[in-house]
Formats: structure tokens, sequence, C-alpha cells
């Protein structure tokens, strides 16, 4: 009897115990590339979620905007987006709680068959780019920087992966679009495709900052959570950043996406990787903040954003400065 | 799973289509390629956006190959939001119009004019959702984004319960067990479509043209083609459900498209078996020669004995018995096969439905005087037939019938003509209770020279004689039979009302 009730006793405890570290479950939607990829995998492998007592469960989609609805509609916690959708949040849709890097993945890719050398070459030509996103940003600037109008060229709206099929079978003459689709189609074109511009290429303008978001709503009441979260990123970008771990990291993604090494090493140059003591620095001395005004100021003049708004209503600097201590 | 149940859906509907070539499967096809194309277009946006997991990713694709190859498909987002929207609208008014095909209400099939007026709506609204014009639209006030989401809302449902009601209600019009059965069978198919198109009904295309528009993202929220519309074992209940009742009515509507390849191949068949029947009639013949051979005898045994000084009037009498009663034997016998054989001609013209039936009874009182016969619901009814041709049909069925009742002693039940107006048909039930026929007995009970009865004075034409009437009156005759109950022989004729 007192072995049957030691037994019990033994096994109510295990299960409280179980109860009490029971990790929060977190749905955390990403896109297929190493940019959106490298610290949360690295986060997730290395174990830095979990030391966080969070289980982080990936959900991919094809772009920020798509990710923001997702988060809307319930389904996911938080996410990360490009450039292009911060629009959205600048819009009062969802609160930036971690930066994550400046990129230069974004391109405007033209086919020299068509007769395109130059960003002037694109007028008359069938451009495609997908709306919402940095594509449609990136194809924007380049044609205001060569004085052209939206109506100069025949757009094509389309989402990121058809962009990829139609530049490839030759349907359409340029696109916008990002890495790696970026890398995909100038590798099929045997030389024929060639990168117009880049974010680089407009750096004296804007800046590409991607972020990681989460909904108002979901903030205010789960504020400890994204706390956590942000801790945890802040562990793996510390990983990420060094080049030595270029490697493993693009390993990671590589598995994550279900493609080949190689492809996910090709992007370990799409940006500079952080570590966690400059997005810190960063968030304390005014420099992301700076980085995210550059970009509204850009969103402004492309009439995406009506007006201006201070950078704080829609950026969590305090939940990043948080994370660091 | 979901791209398996689709396309097996599509593939059931063209060989039914093929099978059987008529407006009715014309529509289920086109409902089922309506719904393909709805959900396929879905399936293709949820490819290429994201946001399902491993599971719900193997439950909508089967594999990541098939999903990525639909993410990859060279579509702009306006052709796959106008493909959806084509999808989407189509499909209420194919149900509708199918709804409109299966009803014999007079007071719908009637009018002409509901199948045009049907086809506005629809209509209007793909013209609306062509991408350029929707975009204007939108573009000229906020509100209409709105109006236009919620209002096709409205009329799709309207649509979609207006045909699950006029499909109620003709299941509810129909008697005869055989087409109520059929009936209920492919409004189980009709139902598990509808089922299917359900799930993503409440979604609007517009988000696909609007997705990164705040006018939709803002004033439309909560309707996503991303958001899984079911959890994943209800996705899989849907899909079983659809395919087994899908199947269910894919099985009635061959069989029936069979029945009605049998029937015709069956009456070729049965001519040709009363051709084989024929050479047993010059048997016949040849047995009546013999008869005829051995009256000789008798005729000469009589013409001996009549030539005897003292014939024996005894046996005189006996032999001229003899002879009469084998004379009135053979002209019976040939009268019958007479009647049987004889090539008449039909004259249809309108009469009474009740002298018919009182003509039959007439008939019937003759031979059984104590039979008991209940008459029903022929009262002012009036059909297109050769009044003497049907009379005799029924009167048949009421023999068959009755000697049914006395095989299994049941002499103290009425057998039964029912007599009711049913869709496009007038039907003339009859019903006895007797021991009812059994399933190897039902193949041939209509063929010539097949009885189960005495041959000597049955020759097993009657039914043969029946169904050859009823077919001459682009009539119907139908067998329900229960073994141990009783047996309904149900003649269907043409309402002579036009029905629809």
């Amino acid at each position: 009897m007192k072995k049957l009730l030691s037994l019990v006793l033994v096994l109510m405890l295990v299960c409280m115990a179980g109860a009490a570290v029971a990790n929060t479950k977190l749905n955390i939607a990403y896109m297929p590339n190493y940019a959106s990829l490298w610290s949360v995998v690295t986060g997730i492998n290395q174990g830095y979620f979990a030391e966080e007592g969070l289980d982080v469960q990936l959900v991919e989609f094809a772009d920020g905007p798509t990710i923001i609805a997702a988060m809307e509609s319930g389904s996911i916690d938080m996410g990360y987006i490009g450039p292009g959708a911060h629009k959205l949040c600048i819009n009062g849709r969802a609160k930036i709680f971690c930066f994550s890097q400046i990129g230069d993945a974004d391109h405007v890719l033209a086919s020299k068959k068509a007769g395109i050398e130059t960003i002037a070459d694109l007028k008359g030509k069938k451009v495609g780019y997908s709306s919402g996103t940095s594509s449609e940003m990136i194809l924007k600037y380049a044609l205001e920087e060569a004085g052209m109008q939206w109506s100069d060229i025949e757009a094509y709206e389309m989402d990121a992966s058809a962009l990829v099929t139609a530049m490839m079978s030759g349907s359409i003459d340029a696109c916008a679009c990002w890495s790696p689709s970026t890398t995909t189609i100038i590798n099929a074109s045997a030389g024929d495709v060639i990168s117009l511009c880049s974010n680089k290429t407009f750096a004296h303008r804007s800046v590409s900052p991607a972020s990681w978001i989460v909904l108002n709503g979901y903030y205010e009441k789960n504020a400890e959570t994204v706390l956590k979260f942000t801790r945890a990123l802040y562990k793996a970008m510390d990983f990420g950043s060094k080049p030595e771990n270029f490697e493993q990291v693009a390993k990671w993604v590589a598995q994550q996406c279900a493609t080949d090494e190689a492809t996910a090493a090709a992007q370990t140059g799409d940006a500079a990787w952080p570590s966690s003591a400059e997005v810190l620095a960063g968030a304390q001395d005014g420099t992301i903040e700076g980085y995210y005004k550059v970009q509204q100021s850009a969103f402004i003049a492309s009439g995406d954003v009506a007006a201006e708004v201070p950078v704080s209503d829609y950026v969590l600097f305090d939940n990043m400065v948080e994370a660091g201590k | 799973m979901a791209i398996l149940v689709i396309s097996l859906l599509v593939l059931l509907s063209l060989v039914l289509f093929s099978s059987k070539r008529s407006r009715e499967t014309g529509l289920i096809l086109a409902m089922t390629l309506a719904l393909a194309l709805h959900w396929m277009s879905v399936l293709i946006y949820i490819a290429k956006k994201g946001g399902i997991g491993q599971d719900m990713q193997i439950m909508l694709f089967g594999t990541k190959a098939i999903r990525h190859n639909l993410q990859y498909l060279l579509l702009s987002l306006k052709q796959l939001g106008y493909a959806m929207a084509v999808g989407r609208y189509l499909y209420p008014l194919l149900l509708v119009l199918l709804a409109l095909q299966y009803s014999y209400d007079p007071r719908i099939c009637r009018r002409r004019a509901l199948r045009p007026l049907a086809c506005i709506l629809p209509v209007l609204t793909l013209i609306i959702y062509l991408p350029p014009v929707f975009e204007t639209l939108i573009a000229w006030h906020r509100m209409m984004l709105i109006i236009l989401v919620k209002t096709t809302l409205v009329w799709i449902a309207l649509y979609l319960l207006s045909a699950l009601a006029l499909l109620l209600h003709e299941y509810r019009q129909i008697g005869i067990p055989f087409y109520r059965r059929e009936f209920r069978r492919k409004c189980t198919m009709v139902i598990s479509l509808s089922l299917l198109y359900a799930v993503y009904y409440p979604q609007d295309p517009a988000q696909v043209y609007l997705f990164y528009r705040n006018e939709y993202m803002g004033a439309v929220q909560g309707l996503w083609y991303l958001n899984p519309a079911l959890n994943l074992g209800n996705y899989m209940l849907v899909f079983a459900a659809v395919l087994i009742c899908f199947a269910l009515g894919f099985r009635s509507l061959m069989l029936y498209a069979q029945e009605n390849f049998r029937q015709e191949h069956e009456d070729v068949a049965i001519q040709r078996k009363f051709d084989a029947a024929s050479k047993g009639v010059s048997v016949f013949v040849h047995s009546v020669k013999n008869q005829l051979l051995a009256n000789r005898i008798l005729l000469r045994r009589l013409d001996a004995e009549l030539k005897k000084e003292s014939p024996d009037l005894g046996r005189v009498q006996d032999y001229q018995r003899s002879l009469s009663q084998s004379n009135e034997a053979m002209l019976l016998r040939m009268e019958e096969l007479y009647q049987s054989v004889k090539k008449n001609s039909i004259t249809l013209v309108p009469h009474a439905l009740e002298s018919v039936c009182l003509a039959a009874k007439e008939r019937f009182a003759r031979k059984y005087p104590a039979a008991s016969l209940e008459i029903s619901g022929c009262e002012g009814v009036q059909i297109l037939c050769d009044r003497v041709h049907m009379a005799e049909a029924i009167y048949n069925l009421l023999t068959n019938g009755w000697e049914a009742h006395m095989a299994a002693g049941r002499e103290d039940k009425p057998i039964r003509i029912c007599c009711r107006q049913e869709r496009m048909w007038t039907v003339i039930d009859v019903t006895d209770c007797g021991d009812g026929i059994s399933a190897s007995q039902r193949m041939q009970i209509f063929d010539p020279f097949y009885s189960s009865k005495n041959t000597n004075t049955n020759w097993g034409m009657g039914l043969y004689y029946v169904r050859a009437i009823v077919r001459s009156h682009l009539g119907v005759l139908r067998l329900e039979s229960s073994i141990g109950r009783g047996s309904s022989f149900i003649i269907q004729l043409p309402r002579y009302d036009g029905g629809r």
C-alpha cells in the first residue's frame, strides 16, 4: 500500500513539475530566406527559446503583408517582415518589437535580351512586381530615380513565386524581387539577367530595415512573452552574427527551407547581421530610430504613408532595451 | 487529399456525362468543374502565400512537390482572383439550374423565365468582378467594397437555400419508391458538392485583388482564404463525407443510365425471345396438327359407327362430345395465341381514367366474381390511351394479382388500383397482397411464354402483353415487390395535362 501511495505521489509530483515547466507555444511566421531565418533558426537549434520557456513553431509565408494578415486572423503570434511591409506598421497595423537587420536583398532584375541594360530601358517593358512588399518599393525608387512614372512601364502584379517563373520563362522583361529568388533567376538565365539596382543603390534616400513584429493587442496581453522571445533572439543574433558561424546557420536555414546549403550560404551576404550589443546600442542611442525615420520619410514621399507618425508609436524600443539588460 | 478529392469528383462527373449525355449530367459536370475551379484557385493561392503547417499541407496538397508546382504557377493575382470569382459565382447558379431541372412542380417548371432570371445576378457579379471594373468601382467609393462583398454573400446564400428548398420540395412530391430512392441519392450527391463549396463560400475574391490594400484589410477583416477553414479532423470528415455521398449519387445515376440502356436492350432481347418463341408456336401448330389427326381418328371411328346398321348411340355421343371438347379447347387456345401475337395498332385518344379502370374491373369481375377490388384516385383524371388495350392491360394485372392472392390464401383482402398524378406521370398502381415475386422471377416475368403457374391454363403472355401495351403508350411498367407482403405493378403514363 505504501509503495502504491509513493508511486502515486511521485507521479503527481512529476505531473506538477511538468506543468510548471510547460513551454509557451508560439506560432512564428517567417519567409523562406536567410534574412528572415538567420536568428530564429539559430535560436531554435541552439535551444535559446527553450531556455526562455518558449516552444517555437515556424510557419512559412510568402511575404510580410500576408504575415500581418495572418496575425490579425489570430493564427500567428509574432512574425518577421521585410522592408516593404513596414508601411503597415507605420499605418498602425502592428508594432515592431525587435530590429533584425538592414538588408540589401531586394533587386530590380532585367533581361539583356529584352534590350534592358539600365533602369531607363525599362520604359515600355513588361515589369513584374509583388504589390505591398519591398519589391514594389524598390521598383518605385528605381522608376523615380530614372525620372519615370508607373505608367511608363507595363506593370504586372504577381506573387513572389510567380515572379520567378515569369522571369525564367521570359513572360516578363524585368522584375523586382528579393533574395533568394534573385539568385535563382540570375543563375538560371545563363548570364542574360542582370541586376539594375538593389537596396544599396538607394541608401541615400532610404534604408531597408527588417524587423520582428507583433500585433498591438497581443503585446498588451503578452509583453513578458515578447520580452522572452526578444532575449532568445539576442542570443541567436550573437551566434549568427559571427562570420565563423555563417556556414552552420546557412545549414539550418537550408534545412528549414528544404533547399540546398549553397543557396542558403549565398544569402549570407544579403545584409550586415547585427549582434545583440549592436541592436541594444542602436536602440539606446537612436541609431535604429533613425533608420525607421528615414524609411518612413521614403514611404511618405512615395505616397504609401499619408502623414508622419512618431517612430516610438510603432517601435517598442523599451522591449529592445529591456531584453538587453 | 483535397486535390485528390477534387480530381476524383471531376473524373466521376466526366464518366457520368460520357455515359449519359443529358442536361442533368451536363449540369452536374459543370457544377463539379465550377467547384474544382473555385477550390483549385484557393489552393493555388494558399500554395503561393503559405501560412500552413506540415499537416495542413498534406491535407490540402498531398506532397510538398505538388504544392511547389502550384506555388510557381505563372498566374497573376488578378487572374487567380477572377478564377476564384468564376467558380464562386457559377456554382450557386448551376445548383439552382439543376434544382429547376429536377422540379416538376407546374408552378415552377412552367415559368420558363426563371432560368434566365437566375442568370442575371451571377453574370452581373462576374462583370463587376472583372479586375479593371472592380478596381474602378472600389476606387470610386470606399463603401463599394463592403457593399459588394456583403451583397454577393447574401445572394449566394439565397441561391443555395432556394436550390435546397426546391430539391426538398421535389423529394416530398415523389411517391414512386424507385424514383424516391433515386432522387434521394441524387440530392445526397448535390448536397455533398455544396458542402465542399460551403467551406470557402464566405471568402471573397476581393481579398486576392486587394490583399495588400488597406481597403480590404481594413474594411472586410475576417474573410481570409489563408485561414484554415476547418481543422484537420473536420477536413478529413468533410472529404470522406463528400466522396461517399458523391459516389452514392454517381452510382445511382450510373444505374439509372444502365437501366435505361438495359430496358432498350431488353425490348430488343424480348423481341428476339419472341422470335424464338415463334418457333415454339410451330411446335404448338405441330401438336395441334397431331390433335387434328387424333380427331380424324375419332371422326373415322364415328363414321364407321354410323355406317353400321345399328350404330351404338352411346359411343356416337362419346365421340361427338370428345370431338366437341377438343375443338373448343383448340379454338380457345388459338384465340388466346392470336390475341397475344397479332400486331394491333394503338389509337391514343383522351379517355377518363375512371372509365378505363371500370372497364378492366368489369372484365375482371366476369372472371373472378368473388374477388374484392378497390379503385381510388382516378376521378377526373384524363389519360391519352387506347381504351380497350389499356383496360385489357389493367385486367391482366388484376388477374395476376388476384391469382397471387388465391395462391397465398388471402382472398379476404382486396386487390387495389391506386391512381395519382405525380410529376410528369399519371400513375396506375395495381397492388396485391400475394407472396411477392422473387428476384430471379423478376428477371423473367416479362418474357413471352413465361409463366410460373399452370401452363395448361396460362400461356405466359400476360405480362409481356401488359408491358408491350404500356410501352406503346409511351409509358413505363415498374415492379415493386416484397417477398411475403405482395407486389405492386406500377403503370406510368405521360400526363395528359402536360404535367410540366
